[in-house]
């Protein structure tokens, strides 16, 4: 294996062209329907808001080179920059960008026919106005604290769409163009994704030529491909990894993506699961701490709720549940489940058989080992679990798209807003959606949207820390833990600045070390 | 954290060892908590054997006397931190305009006013939330206690309500402390006897009076039998939303606690001829951890002195006796032997460390010692460097460098087991969630805190005031992302 990578190594190094590798591939490069890690990554190399968020969660200008808001803050008023170009396509020329595009992206993400995850942020905007070519204007239904985080959403170019609506299987996904410090330059299914310097770049010209994408069905292969030099970079490192990248002088380890926890997601449409007793049974009835310490080396931190522990949202009064298996029966046997001869418990005539749902490329063996330790402590108390394990894509399509699971094992990613609304609250089931388990609550309803109207962010993390409490007794979820994420890099790259939440936010400054530059 | 402490306590752990399984003393049991890095449940352990038999051998003294100074240290450093975090997240709070307005936040923000040796803000903003209407008696009471402290004003009467009342006794506690123990027994006598368990503002006061009394055994007793991580107040919003503020000065008053304690436990050695030398040494350096120069004529006599010293602590005698001579105003002298120490061809990354270090705890402008320092670590791989790496960072976060810190916290960290304890010391992991907190990674800041939290639940007021200001300063657009 060693010598095989190398070997591609020495004929594939180029000394302007920035390669990394991903677990998976990206699901689509449309910024309006992505959901997944992998394709926001690609997406943030193509793609502009009209703002950004600095290293220091300062909003500095973007697409928009200035904006004003009005004195109740329900205006706000957005001056573009003039002179930024789409990325050509073929050997047109490169049309210029404009209120037009802006106008289009928000109307598409709320359109009723766009599957986006982002249609729920864009409820507080009630108006989008074009005042002329380089202006546009947002009225809000009503002041929010937070309301310019809502403008760095990426914009899309209105002149490649057909409709006023995005569809995830929409060409544009296909060819996608931004304004963003790279383009797309070619992409095969199942090959390397190529993208090259946007030289008209109003941030300036990145100082990489290129930058390749290299997906890996196979986590320990992207590893050893990222030891043995086949790719400068990797956005995740597995833990049992890092006592090894750590030890080399050559490589640099950096902190990512530490708003994220896993969880095991329950199918309210089950019946079954609909019971709350059943889902605190099931949380109740594994030892998190035994399985943490095991498979992951101690290497997180167990939670107790729906925020991570990184967030100003965690409530640090709730302590996770225990491992108590006996207590678990117990309130199976409360809500009427006894033990078949067999011993599998059941209700009615009806077992208590779920189907488990996980991703899982055929190495990855610590997601394997957690799926079957949470199997083994289930059968102790009597719950049967039948396991699947899909390929990445496949389990999206079965969890988020048709709805096909009874309990899922999913990892969500946060930005420092930690917004669980499209999780939990009612209005967010439906197809691509992510309260995919159907979980309802009205109290939980209400806290959310009183949460996301309130100005007074003190409050809103009063309200949060409420949500915490509700959601932890309720336990929609099994919370599990959350795992210290590193992005790695090797010495080649210079200039490496990873912004917390988005990977590529300063990649057009990054630089390749070339062979004669000095170490 | 010094590489001979460890070192020595290593060799104290080796040689106290039982050799066949027998029941565990408190004392065993104590020593390894501290391997793991666990002061406040090592000291947990060892707070009732502190006048037992086993205490008196000099080997367990010596161990729990570093135990109690490596624990003032860390919560030195966990003070120090934590006044940051208030005074950001409590100014935030008072200039922001809420729905709900909190008035409590004047007064903590005044405590933490107080705290930081800003007086005239601090008069101002307790001037600000006496001026509320409908404030709780209890409240009132303690910003009056304050107040007159501030103005220096002799209120002879003792507050009726019993928190406040302490607060009254600590700020008398430099005269005549051992007068106030009795009255404040019966206070806590009283609080105690309420549902509510004892707040952070009546546990740090009462630690600072039994501890200017020197009544070690009851201030441990306090601290170790009451929780540490408890809010000082809680102020209702309306029917459903509730702010908790926390108290500044317990940090404090555990540090010096654990520092007097422990000096106490060194000088109790000093009778011994085996340890006295030892002994000497680390009161020397409880001294430069709290810049207190009251001690540094004494040291220059003793350090040249010292002979029974572990191999690994001589070569630290001679940073360690400029560091004297720095606070006693000959500050070139001890740059020279600093910088000699590091530039030295052969030079040992642990005294190296020990160099900076002193430039560190009494907060010297060390440039030249730690350019050759910085190039000296840059050359270096292995663990042994760690200590430096760790100092370093250190330096240049007091200097105000977080970027720089950070690079050099991180280098010094050991990733493979997160934040955890187990592979990294605490001051490493604090000083390391300053620098991310300083350069506003907050989720990683919180993350050490929480992790940390566990051993040390004091911090409750780190995090809760990295939360809030978190919480006012977050500017995400609300991603989620499914993997």
């Amino acid at each position: 294996m060693a010598q095989t990578l190398s070997i591609t190594w020495a004929k594939d190094v180029r000394t302007d062209t920035l390669r990394y590798g991903e677990y998976g591939r990206p699901s689509t490069l449309d910024p309006i329907t992505s959901v997944d890690a992998v394709s926001l990554r690609a997406v943030e190399l193509m793609f502009d808001g009209l703002v950004n968020i600095g290293e220091h969660q300062e909003f500095i200008p973007a697409l928009a080179e200035r904006w004003s808001v009005n004195a109740d803050a329900t205006i706000y008023t957005f001056h573009l920059r003039q002179k930024v170009l789409w990325h050509p396509v073929n050997s047109e020329a490169a049309r210029p960008f404009s209120a037009d595009d802006v106008v289009f992206t928000y109307h598409a993400i709320r359109h009723p026919k766009t599957h986006s995850a982002l249609k729920s942020r864009l409820d507080l905007i009630k108006e989008i106005n074009k005042i002329d070519t380089n202006t546009v204007q947002f009225r809000l239904a009503r002041p929010s604290a937070n309301a310019l985080a809502l403008f760095s959403l990426k914009i899309v170019p209105k002149h490649r769409f057909v409709h006023d609506y995005v569809a995830r299987n929409d060409p544009f996904s296909q060819h996608p163009i931004g304004t963003g410090p790279f383009l797309l330059a070619s992409q095969a299914s199942d090959r390397e994704i190529v993208f090259t310097a946007n030289p008209t770049y109003f941030r300036g010209p990145p100082n990489l030529a290129r930058i390749v994408l290299k997906p890996y069905s196979d986590q320990n292969i992207l590893q050893q491909a990222f030891k043995f030099n086949s790719v400068d970079l990797i956005a995740s490192v597995a833990p049992r990894d890092l006592p090894e990248l750590q030890a080399n002088a050559h490589i640099h380890l950096v902190p990512y993506n530490t708003l994220s926890y896993s969880f095991f997601g329950y199918n309210n449409r089950n019946p079954l699961l609909a019971d709350k007793n059943v889902r605190v049974a099931l949380s109740m009835a594994i030892n998190r701490p035994e399985i943490l310490n095991s498979f992951f080396n101690n290497q997180g931190l167990l939670i107790s709720g729906p925020f991570p522990p990184g967030s100003w949202a965690y409530n640090l009064d709730i302590a996770p549940l225990s491992y108590a298996p006996n207590e678990a029966l117990a309130l199976l046997k409360k809500s009427g489940f006894s033990a078949a001869k067999d011993g599998v418990l059941e209700r009615h005539g009806q077992r208590l058989q779920l189907r488990l749902r996980a991703p899982i490329a055929k190495e990855n063996e610590a997601t394997k080992r957690v799926v079957l330790a949470y199997q083994n402590y289930l059968r102790k108390i009597g719950v049967e679990i039948k396991v699947d394990f899909l390929e990445l894509q496949a389990w999206k399509n079965a969890v988020f798209n048709r709805n096909d699971f009874d309990i899922m094992l999913g990892t969500w990613n946060f930005d420092d807003a930690a917004d669980i609304s499209s999780l939990f609250h009612s209005k967010e089931i439906g197809a691509w959606k992510n309260n995919f388990g159907s979980y309802r609550n009205e109290k939980v309803d209400k806290l959310l949207d009183e949460g996301n109207a309130t100005v007074d962010l003190s409050q809103k993390r009063a309200i949060f820390q409420q949500l915490h409490q509700l959601l932890a007794e309720d336990a929609p979820y099994t919370f599990l833990w959350t795992l210290t994420d590193y992005g790695a890099y090797n010495d080649r790259v210079r200039n490496v600045k990873i912004h917390p939440f988005q990977f590529f936010a300063d990649v057009h400054q990054w630089q390749i070390k070339n062979d004669t530059d000095p170490h | 954290m010094n590489l001979i402490i460890v070192t020595a306590l290593t060799l104290i752990v080796a040689a106290t060892s039982p050799a066949r399984a027998e029941p565990i003393s408190a004392i065993e049991s104590a020593k390894q908590a501290y391997a793991k890095k666990n002061y406040d449940a090592a000291i947990a352990l060892i707070a009732p054997e502190l006048a037992s038999e086993q205490a008196r051998d000099p080997a367990n003294t010596l161990t729990m006397a570093l135990l109690f100074l490596r624990n003032a240290e860390l919560h030195l450093a966990l003070h120090r931190s934590a006044l940051r975090i208030q005074l950001d997240f409590l100014t935030q709070l008072n200039q922001t305009q809420t729905v709900l307005q909190s008035k409590f936040v004047s007064l903590f923000l005044a405590e933490a006013l107080i705290e930081a040796g800003q007086r005239e803000k601090a008069t101002k903003t307790l001037k600000q939330f006496l001026a509320y209407p409908s404030l709780p008696p209890r409240q009132i009471a303690v910003a009056n206690a304050l107040f007159n402290r501030q103005e220096k004003r002799n209120d002879e009467t003792m507050p009726s309500d019993e928190e406040a009342a302490i607060v009254w006794l600590a700020g008398r506690a430099s005269q005549k402390p051992e007068a106030l123990i009795e009255p404040l027994n019966e206070l806590l006598q009283k609080l105690k006897s309420q549902p509510l368990p004892l707040s952070a503002r009546a546990l740090a006061n009462a630690t600072h009076i039994y501890r200017s009394a020197r009544q070690y055994n009851a201030a441990l007793n306090l601290l170790t039998q009451n929780k540490t991580g408890m809010p000082a107040a809680v102020e209702k919003l309306d029917e459903s939303r509730f702010i908790r503020f926390y108290d500044i000065t317990l940090l404090r008053a555990m540090s010096e606690l654990y520092r007097d304690i422990g000096n106490s436990l060194f000088i109790q050695l000093r009778n011994d001829a085996k340890y006295k030398d030892t002994a000497n040494f680390y009161l020397s350096e409880s001294s430069l951890i709290f810049s207190e120069s009251s001690f540094a004529k004494e040291a220059l006599v003793l350090l040249p002195q010292l002979t029974l010293l572990p191999k690994s602590a001589k070569p630290l005698l001679e940073t360690r006796l400029r560091a004297h001579e720095y606070m006693l105003g000959q500050g070139a002298k001890a740059l020279k032997t600093w910088a000699d120490a590091v530039n030295n061809i052969s030079s040992d990354p642990a005294v190296s460390a020990d160099a900076i270090q002193m430039c560190v705890y009494l907060d010297a402008n060390c440039p030249f010692v730690v350019k050759a320092a910085e190039d000296f670590a840059a050359r270096g791989r292995s663990d042994r460097f760690v200590p430096l790496w760790t100092v370093l960072g250190q330096y240049f976060l007091v200097k105000g460098n977080a970027t720089k810190a950070l690079e050099l916290l991180e280098t010094a960290r050991d990733k493979t087991n997160s934040f955890g304890l187990e592979s990294n010391s605490p001051g490493l992991l604090i000083s390391t969630a300053e620098a991310l907190r300083q350069q506003k990674q907050y989720p990683q800041a919180l993350e050490i805190y929480f992790n940390l939290a566990r051993a040390f639940p004091a911090m409750r007021i780190m995090q809760e005031g990295l939360q809030g200001t978190y919480a006012l300063e977050n500017r995400g657009p609300g991603g989620v992302t499914i993997f």
